[in-house]
């Protein structure tokens, strides 16, 4: 029975982490297109994702995008856990705790329309700050989430020992508090940078001319071809993302990041 | 033109009372509900098995299952259409093996769609399952057995009443994700298998029509508010009425 168990479980391992170990195996295939099995070695591929100028300009799109509206994010997130953290008798602190993590209830594409149809269409603002405002939006209950947890974590206690003892509240907040939660900065922040860069839905609506994120550039490649470039681009995204999340793994673990 | 003008529901009536909407929004539950399936069909004895192992072999599976939530779903989908694909893993293995003739039609098909899904949001079904497994203790399922419950009986009366609160929470993370997902239908289920946030999009990219994109939006958050207020709502009345 045990033994039943241990390979019905590899075998839905295998099925989850299949679609991420494909891109790799077929990115140094020779074939002009997916074919298996993979022939040859070939490093063409992966010039090719160097050379296309739009891959690079989205990543340098994604990265920053995600690097400004993780750290507003975290900015935000920080005062607004700070309030719900200290006053363990705000009213109604339960309906605000969870109106601050609802939005990830909230479909990411819904959101995006509703961004580009009050936002965009109806201000008139389509730039490069309705991109980042929109990715904030996203995002901002994932940072909210790890702050407010690493700030509960560590409980009020020590906060007062440190004002019983003399220091002004704002000394004892910068110099008690915050280094005590660094690692939910670290982690809170990753969290939602990885989360900005993976969002296609907020870039597909929200995305104009000249800033195009990676994901979208990848979409608009794959309506023209199927070559292993993508497989190349995808295959370094992976090595890519699974180092930032074992970063994550180490400085608040897994759970408290995801949900 | 746009939607929040006084004459919108009447626009909202037009979009969702005709033969496309409906087969499209009956595509987007059937797939959802079949997703949901696999899902609790796999994660349960994933669960069960990672719940009740050494430290090692948990730590092991967790971050095994947590590390596709890290990769971009397109990466993820794209993985799917060399799996699938005419000339991908599936077939060439299948014809290689003379099981089949000639390659067979996956990709772009619900199936592909679904097992897209299934990849995509079985961690949210396997996280609160095993944190309620982890939870059941082993003198409960022993009690069990040495009252001369079998497998399914302890199955049926044990674990899953006492899991339900946690598989509830992720039927209804998976429900909802179906119905808004839209990067793997668009990739694996191809145009003519549309779901409700492959329309909202079409509405705007091709058919620019504000009116019927807003109430195709406004439907897909209907439809998940409404299967989570449902399912928490039935998850309060199972755990009430043990």
């Amino acid at each position: 029975m045990k033994s039943f168990f241990c390979v019905l479980s590899l075998l839905t391992l295998a099925l989850l982490l299949s679609p991420i170990v494909m891109p790799l195996l077929i990115s140094f295939s020779t074939f002009e297109s997916i074919s298996f099995p993979p022939q040859g070695f070939t490093l063409r591929w992966f010039a090719n994702v160097f050379n296309y100028e739009s891959f690079m300009n989205g990543f340098l799109a994604s990265s920053s995008i995600a690097l400004v509206s993780s750290f507003s994010a975290i900015a935000l997130s920080l005062p607004s856990s700070y309030v719900l953290y200290r006053h363990k008798a705000l009213k109604m602190k339960g309906l605000m705790e969870s109106l601050f993590t609802l939005p990830m209830l909230m479909p990411e594409i819904v959101l995006s329309y509703m961004l580009l149809l009050f936002v965009c269409r109806a201000l008139g603002v389509v730039s490069l700050l309705s991109l980042i405002v929109g990715h904030m939006l996203v995002v901002m209950p994932f940072g909210m989430r790890v702050i407010y947890a690493s700030l509960s974590n560590l409980g009020v206690d020590i906060e007062d020992a440190s004002v019983s003892l003399g220091r002004d509240r704002l000394g004892a907040f910068l110099e008690v508090v915050l280094p005590n939660i660094k690692h939910g900065f670290v982690g809170g922040f990753l969290t939602c940078f990885m989360v900005s860069f993976n969002a296609v839905s907020i870039s597909l609506f929200l995305s104009y001319g000249e800033a195009v994120p990676l994901p979208i550039a990848m979409l608009n490649y794959l309506q023209i071809r199927y070559d292993p470039t993508i497989a190349a681009l995808s295959a370094m995204l992976v090595v890519f993302t699974v180092g930032l999340s074992a970063v994550v793994e180490k400085t608040v673990g897994f759970v408290s990041g995801v949900r | 033109m746009i939607a929040y003008t006084s004459d919108f529901a009447s626009t909202f009536a037009r979009t969702v009372y005709n033969e496309e909407f409906v087969s499209v929004f009956l595509r987007t539950t059937r797939v959802g509900i079949v997703v949901a399936m696999l899902a609790s069909l796999l994660a349960y004895p994933l669960a069960y098995y990672v719940g009740r192992s050494s430290p090692f072999v948990k730590s092991f599976f967790k971050t095994a299952v947590f590390i596709p939530l890290m990769v971009n779903p397109l990466v993820r989908s794209y993985g799917w259409i060399i799996i699938l694909g005419r000339e991908g893993l599936l077939n060439s293995m299948l014809t290689a093996l003379r099981l089949l003739e000639e390659p067979v039609r996956i990709l772009y098909t619900e199936l592909a769609m679904e097992l897209g899904l299934l990849e995509l949001f079985f961690p949210f079904m396997f996280i609160p399952l095993l944190s309620a497994m982890e939870n059941l203790s082993e003198e409960t399922l022993m009690a069990a057995r040495s009252l001369g419950a079998g497998p399914i009986r302890t199955f049926i009366n044990i674990v899953f009443p006492l899991t339900l609160k946690g598989y509830i929470v992720g039927l209804s993370v998976i429900l909802a994700g179906c119905a808004a997902a839209f990067v793997t239908p668009t990739l694996l289920g191809g145009f003519r298998n549309r779901t409700l946030s492959m329309l909202l999009y079409e509405y705007i990219d091709i058919r620019l029509s504000w009116g019927a994109a807003t109430a195709t939006a406004l439907s897909i958050m209907l439809t998940v508010f409404s299967v989570n207020i449902l399912l928490t709502y039935l998850g309060k009345v199972a755990v009430k009425g043990r």
